[in-house]
């Protein structure tokens, strides 16, 4: 089959691999016919992920047809059209039965830190994930989310990963009617955070960037107010949100960027350059100082092992709340789904470029560079160039 | 301050956090979905991934880019080294530049023959080459602090480890133990020894 291919940092191929197979008896096969580019995949493309190795096959937001069950399978059948969840779940540990399919203990050998992951790197477990033509998907019983007959695969698509992120980054900021809520990352899930933070009833909802199409494209999609942090003054975008706000900060601040986060000098070279931390964690520091005390702050950007150097004492002080997670994508998917098919979140808007898959590594560059305004880029298997397009 | 906006589709919908499905954050114990299974099978295979040495295999796992070569045995020895240091994971990044420049070499690609269809454009390019230049001399002076750091832990453990074991035998025999003894350290650990003298001196 053909295939993403990591070679080295910030080098991805599309070529030849075997076909996966069946491995364990509730194993199916998928035919991936849609594939997104996460912001994560960046994390693993510029070499911040420990135990990623050349060969592997990215991609963890996928739908596609089942094209063959295991013996073991009996909720599906041949034909059948799904959308996976990014974490890879048992559906019966101690954590899968509490509802935390993220940390579920039964799909990664690797490491305790994360449950499987498709396409993530051998540290949550080493499976190939969907930006390839075929895919193996453990627990057939468990993890695919069937598709409604009357919906296309890009309505539902996001329902993989960054939709259900966005959404229970809102859900972990506790958000109460009438909060000011600050977004830190205008990307696809610092959108659905913010469209997300409207329907929990937020009063005022500000995303913060560094990059201006995508503040326009915020203010367009999501309604919401944004600035951008360069442009916000000797005292910072802290000082800004403060002003805004009484002087006591945002109820709630939401870190949607991660590690490649950039607006600190030293910590982008401490992290970045010279990898001596997992990374740059201005954002987390950013909404740790600007919170208000007694405050939320939630985390879904991504972070790598081993370490941040983080104000945890600012934290302490200001007797903050922190919380955090990979998405539980189980649980959210049938609500989030019902948002869909309502009209309240129009998933399939934020989708900016389509490309073959045999133009993966292209679609990687303006996705990672920020280029043509790219948003979000979908992967298309098995389509020529002609079949494909912008959105 | 403006808190309601019926301008927005369905403002506050989810307010109520009953309506919001992460809440509470842990349910009663339930299957998830059309799980069928108490205990889910063991996965069999020739692969048997490399993993933390306290971890047993999991029922299910990936199998592939099984750990080989000199990268493999790298990352074998990354495992043996616990989660919780910093050595671990910058060994596993360091195996991971080995194995790069592997794959480079053509290791590797028996199974996986891959087809290189675009070089990034000029000025990523050049930003990638400088980066895989500078991520593998990063890991590597890196990891030199790790294991010298790692080397100086070994020699202050094992120090306090024979320390202890001379109080307790000390005690047992009823003898005390004058204040402000240590034992002789040898040259390259004076500086931890420095730090032990604090302790005992006062």
């Amino acid at each position: 089959m053909r295939a993403l291919m990591y070679e080295r940092p910030y080098k991805v191929t599309v070529g030849n691999k075997p076909d996966p197979r069946i491995e364990h008896p509730n194993d199916i096969i998928l035919r991936v016919t849609r594939s997104a580019i996460c912001g994560s995949d960046l994390h693993l493309l510029h070499g911040f992920v420990p135990d990623t190795r050349p060969g592997h096959t990215f991609g963890h937001e996928f739908a596609g047809e089942i094209v063959e069950c295991g013996p073991g399978v009996r909720s599906r059948k041949v034909g059948d059209r799904v959308v996976l969840p990014f974490p890879i779940a048992c559906g019966t540990c101690y954590f899968c039965s509490r509802g935390l399919t993220a940390n579920c203990e039964s799909t990664n050998p690797n490491s305790d830190l994360a449950a499987g992951v498709f396409g993530y790197s051998h540290m949550t477990g080493g499976y190939d994930g969907g930006q390839a033509e075929y895919v193996r998907v453990p627990f057939g019983d468990v993890n695919p989310f069937a598709i409604p007959d009357d919906m296309d695969e890009e309505d539902v698509l996001f329902l993989s990963d960054i939709l259900p992120t966005g959404y229970q980054a809102a859900e972990m900021a506790e958000i109460d009617p009438g909060d000011t809520v600050a977004i830190f990352g205008a990307g696809p899930v610092g959108l659905f955070a913010a469209r997300s933070a409207w329907l929990m009833g937020a009063g005022r909802v500000i995303v913060i960037d560094h990059v201006d199409y995508r503040l326009e494209f915020a203010r367009r999609w999501a309604n919401v107010e944004t600035v951008n942090f360069r442009d916000v003054g000797d005292y910072g975008v802290v000082a800004w949100l403060r002003d805004q706000t009484e002087g006591r900060g945002p109820d709630a601040c939401i870190d949607a960027v991660g590690l490649e986060a950039v607006g600190d000098p030293v910590q982008g070279a401490i992290g970045k350059g010279l990898k001596m931390e997992a990374g740059n964690p201005v954002a987390i520091t950013w909404c740790i100082d600007a919170v208000r005390k007694n405050g939320h702050v939630s985390i879904v950007g991504v972070y790598g092992p081993p370490f941040n150097l983080i104000p945890i004492g600012t934290a302490m002080n200001k007797g903050l709340t922190l919380r955090m997670n990979q998405c539980n994508v189980h649980r959210y998917q049938q609500h989030l789904l019902d948002h869909i098919r309502a009209g309240r979140i129009d998933a399939r808007g934020i989708i900016s470029h389509r490309f073959p898959l045999e133009d993966a590594p292209h679609a990687y560059d303006i996705f990672s560079s920020k280029k043509d305004d790219c948003i979000k880029c979908v992967l298309v298997p098995g389509a020529g160039a002609s079949q494909v397009g912008h959105a | 301050m403006q808190t309601r906006h019926p301008d927005i589709r369905d403002w506050g919908v989810d307010a109520d956090r009953r309506n919001r499905p992460g809440v509470p954050r842990e349910v009663e114990p339930r299957k998830v979905r059309a799980a069928w299974w108490d205990q889910p099978e063991q996965q069999t295979g020739d692969v048997d991934p490399a993993r933390p040495t306290y971890k047993p295999r999991t029922p299910v796992f990936g199998t592939a880019q099984p750990a080989q070569g000199l990268s493999g045995r790298i990352r074998q020895a990354a495992y043996k080294i616990p989660e919780y240091r910093t050595g671990h994971w910058l060994a596993l990044l360091f195996a991971d530049r080995v194995n790069a420049i592997e794959w480079r070499l053509g290791a590797g690609r028996g199974q996986a023959h891959a087809e290189p269809r675009y070089e990034r454009e000029a000025a990523g390019a050049r930003k990638g080459k400088a980066a895989s230049l500078l991520l593998p001399v990063g890991s590597a002076l890196a990891s030199l602090l790790v294991v010298q750091r790692f080397a100086a832990n070994r020699g202050k453990r094992s120090m306090r480890r024979v320390e202890r074991e001379r109080r307790m035998h000390a005690e047992h025999r009823g003898d005390a133990m004058p204040l402000g003894w240590r034992m002789q350290a040898p040259e390259a650990t004076i500086g931890v020894v420095a730090r032990e003298e604090r302790v005992y001196q006062h």
